[in-house]
C-alpha cells in the first residue's frame, strides 16, 4: 500500500499530501509531493527538489521544513518498499 | 497529435452540474495560445444533429459526460479520434483545466482478455499498459483489478490498494513524457551509463543479473562511464534482458 505521511493540519486541508507509491520511478528515490494536478520529487539522498518544474518556490517553507523534519522517516519507507535501491546506498555494490 | 492543438469537444447534458459555462473562458484563453478550442455542447441536441452517409472521421477527441447506449455510442465513434465516456467531477475539472493534462489521467479500465490497464490521459489520448508491469513492492498489496480508479486529481492509478504513479508509467511507456522529464531534471546525468542505471533499478534487477554473458562489473564500469559507450552484442544483451528496444536505452 502507498505510503501516505501524516502533515500538520494547515497543509493537509490545503490539499497537500506526501507519499511513495507502489510504482514510482526508482531513481533517485524520493517522495512525491502532490497537490491537485501538480507533483515535485523530493530526493531523499539529495534532501532537495529534484526538478526545475513545477518550481520548487511555490511550495510553502512549512512544508519543506516538514519534509526536512520527516526524512528519516520518509527514507525508512522508502528503503521498505525499494529495497533494491536504497537511500544509503548510491551505488548498489552488487559487483 | 499534439494535445494543445487536438480540440476536445465535451458533450455534456448538464452544465450546471460541473459549471462548465462558468469556466468556459479560461479553458478558451487556455487552448487558444495551441491554437485549439474546446467546445460545450448537449448530448442530446449532438445526438440529433449527427450526419449520416459517409463521414470523414474528426481530428477532434470527444470527452462524453454521460452515459449511452452501446449502438449510440458506436455510431459516435466514427466520428471522432477518439472517445471518452468519464463521470462529472470536481477532479474532471481541474485535469481538463490543467496546462498538463496529458501528464495526468482521467480514467482506467481493465481489459481481462488482453491482461491490460488501459488508461485515458486528459488529452483523451490512449495508454495500454500490460498488469504484469504492476509490480508488487516488497510487503505491498497486490494490484486488484476489479477497483481501478485514477486519484489524486489525476496523478496516481489506484488498482485496488496499490498505487501507481502516473509519472512512473508515462516514463516508462511513453518517450515523449521522458525526454520532456528528463529536461525538467535539476541533477542532470545524460550519460548512457545514467540512464542504464536508471533503467536497470525501474526494472528491479541487480548488476549480477546480466549474467551470465555480462559480469556485474562490467555492467557496474559501464555505468559509471568507465568504458566507451557498449555497441553491437554488449547493447543486444542489454536491451534483451531490460526488455526496451536498442535504441531506447540512452532515453532513460
Amino acid at each position: 500500500m502507498a505510503r501516505a505521511f501524516d502533515l500538520p493540519r494547515e497543509l493537509a486541508s490545503a490539499r497537500w499530501k506526501v507519499k511513495v507509491r507502489d510504482k514510482e520511478r526508482t531513481e533517485p528515490p524520493h517522495v512525491s509531493v502532490l497537490r491537485g494536478t501538480q507533483c515535485w520529487r523530493w530526493g531523499l539522498r539529495e534532501r532537495a527538489f529534484l526538478d526545475s518544474e513545477p518550481s520548487p518556490a511555490d511550495l510553502p517553507k512549512n512544508l519543506v521544513q516538514h519534509l526536512e523534519n520527516i526524512h528519516d522517516e520518509m527514507c525508512a519507507a522508502w528503503n521498505d518498499m525499494y529495497p533494491h535501491n536504497p537511500v544509503t546506498s548510491k551505488d548498489d555494490e552488487d559487483e | 497529435m499534439n494535445s494543445l492543438t487536438s480540440p476536445i469537444v465535451v458533450l455534456d447534458d448538464a452544465p450546471k452540474h460541473l459549471g462548465l459555462s462558468s469556466v468556459r473562458k479560461p479553458f478558451s484563453s487556455k487552448w487558444a495560445k495551441g491554437g485549439g478550442q474546446l467546445v460545450v455542447s448537449s448530448t442530446a441536441r449532438f445526438l440529433r444533429e449527427m450526419p449520416t452517409g459517409v463521414v470523414h472521421r474528426l481530428k477532434d477527441r470527444l470527452l462524453l459526460l454521460s452515459q449511452i447506449e452501446q449502438p449510440t455510442l458506436e455510431n459516435v465513434e466514427r466520428l471522432f479520434d477518439a472517445v471518452v465516456v468519464a463521470e462529472p467531477s470536481e477532479d474532471l475539472l481541474e485535469i481538463l483545466s490543467a496546462e498538463n493534462r496529458d501528464e495526468l489521467f482521467l480514467r482506467a479500465s481493465f481489459d481481462p482478455v488482453a491482461n491490460h490497464v488501459v488508461i485515458h490521459r486528459g488529452d483523451l489520448s490512449t495508454l495500454v499498459v500490460p498488469l504484469s508491469w504492476f509490480s508488487q513492492t516488497a510487503g505491498g498489496p497486490q494490484p486488484d483489478t476489479s477497483r481501478i480508479r485514477v486519484v489524486d486529481s489525476g496523478q496516481t492509478l489506484a488498482v485496488g490498494d496499490y498505487e501507481a504513479a502516473a509519472s512512473a508509467i508515462l516514463y516508462e511507456f511513453d518517450a515523449d513524457y521522458r525526454r520532456r522529464a528528463k529536461k525538467r531534471a535539476l541533477t542532470k546525468d545524460n550519460t548512457f551509463g545514467g540512464s542504464l542505471r536508471r533503467l536497470r533499478l525501474q526494472k528491479g534487477l541487480a548488476r549480477a543479473d546480466f549474467g551470465p554473458h555480462l559480469s556485474a562489473k562490467t555492467v557496474g564500469r559501464i555505468e559509471r562511464g568507465e568504458v566507451e559507450k557498449p555497441r553491437g552484442r554488449t547493447l543486444t544483451l542489454l536491451a534483451k534482458k531490460l526488455k526496451v528496444p536498442v535504441d531506447a536505452l540512452a532515453s532513460y
